[in-house]
């Protein structure tokens, strides 16, 4: 989620048509899993054409990469029912380039819904709720309340 | 002994209040908000949301959130209302067993009663919560035309949210109890209601601490919720003219313009100008759109304005049908979160050249009236005496598919009254009593409240026998009928076991179900 740039999100897949081969990229992917970086791991495999969407192997790493990712948002809030708060005014908010399923995730957090509540009122699936909560905590759009 | 709690069961919010030392005072829920949206909804991974956060999501999650199902109780499937209120929502409205209608969510079948108990068991907890302790009794109101069907869906719902329902009260009696009018000389009271959804005019008499509801009338598809459709139509006009971009079809643009629009609307009520921002609400090649839109208190009078008529036109032909003019009002009182709109309480003022009263907030009123009167119910203190009217004509259909009326409408409950009633062949040895309820002369048109036969009666010609038919409606307006043969004295009698009402077996099932959905508070 980066200031202006254009976005990397999910909402714009097929971006890059690969030069590798699924296998190469799913080496890659556990790479970067290795490093930390699971959410690059996980755009690599999803927004890549040609990365074999519909290998098991494929299938398989993209689920782990998915709990992982859930995982880490919920060990970045402490646990589901902590309180997410918007920690950014409305001008530098401005500076970003969110996709519309963020700006309404960013719509519900008021201070007194709790995670696993926005998660379940995000209309969105689970996955893509943690998922994009997890962006906007990166980017330091959203904290959580002491 | 515990608190009795008064609950107002609204068609868009619920309201709790009780009396603490003989002082009314309304509950807020955890998120301090003293009302809490009548909505339930079944998210995609099965959790259960009721309140606030279901109304968050109601629209993108439309067509497992159910709101407004105050529209439906104790209908029949096939009555205009319910065909209405198929075409204008999301949710499934099928055709349950007994022509009642019922809700599906997510693969589950509700029935109305158990949709409002899941509202009723939210608002028994919040006021557990504050008051520390358990709730068992509660004053539950309904409006004035509610129908011994649909009074008796209430009373179930009760039962199953665990509540001991002491009575069913109409709401605009609870508002003029909330004003503490009852306790005037002889009064005439105009009882103008706007909620979210819908609207109700009525016109009570008072005098030495009885109530009389002498007409009501109003829309049941009309309130406040058609203010912010009016708004959000505006605000995606703007938009489109703005962007060049329709979000009509985007479930998180129209979630975040209803939440907004709503907002704005109640900014106005105390502002002149209020400001909407929404951004990344939609997004193209071109990058992220924010919507930004500011609205005064004009251009929202100028969105709405024929709405407020329409209600001041139902006012006139309700005052018509009782026969009163505005000068005879001595009291108008304002109900609803709507009546909080500046246009409205102006225009309600003009029609009845009077100021109404404005002391309660008029979406707590309703609540504060129901715990006034659970009070005076377990405090034993007749002073307050309540009488209210049926709100529709009960009778018998007769020989010719005709309606014999045993009980006007707007005749003061608790009522008895009786008639004697003949066989028309000879030899008949069991008559059928059709308990109807509705206006018109042709039985088939009215409503089927309940039937029973009452047999065993003497061979005899025709015109002969004597059936005493008589009929009792209590004072929540609840009604049973009994038939006795006068020359045996063999009886029968029911207590009307409306569509929709629910065997105590069936209460019970329901109950037993919900436990397992039930979450305990944390320690
Ligand atoms: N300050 C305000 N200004 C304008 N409208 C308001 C204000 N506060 C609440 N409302 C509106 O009042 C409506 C809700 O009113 P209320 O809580 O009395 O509903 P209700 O009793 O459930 O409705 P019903 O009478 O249809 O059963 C909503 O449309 C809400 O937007
Ligand atoms: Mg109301």
């Amino acid at each position: 989620m980066s200031e202006s740039t254009s976005s990397t999100t999910s909402q714009d897949p097929n971006e890059a048509a690969s030069l590798l081969r699924p296998e190469e990229l799913r080496e890659e992917a556990l790479e970067l899993l290795s490093g930390g970086l699971v959410d690059d791991a996980y755009q690599l495999l999803t927004a890549t054409q040609g990365a074999g969407e519909s290998e098991p192997e494929t299938l398989a790493l993209v689920e782990l990469l998915r709990t992982h990712l859930v995982d880490d948002v919920l060990m970045q809030v402490g646990s589901p029912s902590a309180m997410p708060v918007i920690e950014m005014d409305a001008e530098d908010l401005m500076k970003f380039n969110l996709p519309a399923g963020a700006g309404f995730l960013l719509s519900r957090i008021d201070g007194q819904t709790q995670v696993d509540d926005l998660v379940a009122l995000s209309g969105m699936d689970p996955f893509e709720t943690y998922h994009t909560l997890g962006r906007l905590l990166e980017a330091g759009i959203v904290g959580v309340a002491e | 002994m515990g608190h009795v709690i008064g609950i107002d069961l609204g068609t868009t919010n619920s309201c709790v209040s009780v009396l603490e030392n003989g002082q009314p005072s309304v509950i807020p829920n955890a998120g301090g908000y003293k009302t809490t949206p009548s909505m339930f909804a079944i998210t995609q991974d099965g959790k259960r949301l009721v309140g606030h956060l279901a109304k968050r999501q109601a629209i993108t999650n439309a067509q497992s959130t159910v709101y407004a199902s105050k529209r439906l109780i104790g209908r029949r499937f096939d009555s205009d209302e319910v065909q209405r209120a198929i075409d204008v929502s999301p949710f499934a409205i099928v055709e349950g067993p007994n022509e009642d209608v019922r809700i599906e969510v997510s693969g589950k079948t509700f029935t109305c009663p158990e949709l409002s108990a899941f509202i009723l068991r939210e608002m028994k907890r919040v006021a557990e919560e504050y008051l520390g302790e358990p709730v068992q009794e509660a004053v539950v109101t309904v409006p004035a035309h509610f129908n011994d069907a649909q009074r008796q869906c209430t009373k179930d719902a009760g039962k199953i949210a665990g509540l001991d329902v002491l009575r069913i009260l109409n709401e605009p009696t609870a508002a003029a109890l909330a004003y503490g009018f009852s306790r005037n000389e002889e009064e005439k009271v105009a009882i103008y209601d706007l909620g979210g959804g819908t609207f109700d005019i009525s016109i009570l008499e008072m005098s030495d601490g009885v109530v009389e509801v002498i007409a009501t009338s109003g829309n049941t598809f009309l309130g406040g919720e058609d203010f912010d459709r009016r708004i959000v139509d505006h605000l995606l006009e703007k938009f489109q003219e703005q962007e060049g971009i329709d979000l009509r079809g985007d479930a998180m643009a129209l979630q975040r313009l209803k939440d907004a629009a709503e907002k704005a609307k109640c900014d106005l009520s105390a502002r002149e100008v209020a400001e909407i921002n929404l951004p990344f609400i939609a997004s193209d090649d071109s990058g992220p759109r924010h919507l930004s839109v500011e609205i005064d208190r004009e251009t929202l009078e100028g969105l709405v304005h024929d709405i407020v008529e329409g209600t001041l036109k139902t006012v006139e032909e309700c005052m018509q049908d009782a026969g009163i003019s505005a000068d005879q009002i001595d009291q108008v009182i304002l109900v609803g979160g709507q009546t909080r709109t500046p246009l409205v309480q102006n225009r309600v003022a003009e029609h009845f050249g009077k100021r109404p009263h404005k002391g309660v907030n008029p979406d707590e009123v309703v609540a504060i009236g129901a715990a006034i009167q659970g009070e005076t119910l377990v405090s034993d203190d007749d002073n307050l005496l309540l009488l209210d009217v049926t709100p529709l004509s009960l009778g018998i259909a007769t020989f010719g598919g005709h309606f014999a009326r045993l009980i006007e409408r707007n005749t003061t409950v608790p009522v008895c009254k009786s008639h004697i009633f003949t066989t028309t062949r000879d030899n008949q040895s069991a008559v059928k009593i059709r308990v109807l309820q509705g206006e018109s002369e042709t039985a088939a048109e009215n409503d089927l409240l309940g039937e029973f036969v009452l047999g065993g009666i003497r061979p005899a010609r025709r015109g002969e026998p004597e059936v005493d038919v008589s009929f009792d409606i209590d004072a929540n307006g609840i009604v049973s009928v009994s038939a006795r043969d006068t020359m045996t004295g063999k009886e029968q009698s029911i207590t009307v076991n409306a569509t929709g009402t629910l065997s105590d077996d069936e209460i019970q099932q329901i109950i037993e179900e919900q436990e397992l959905y039930e979450v305990q508070l944390k320690e």
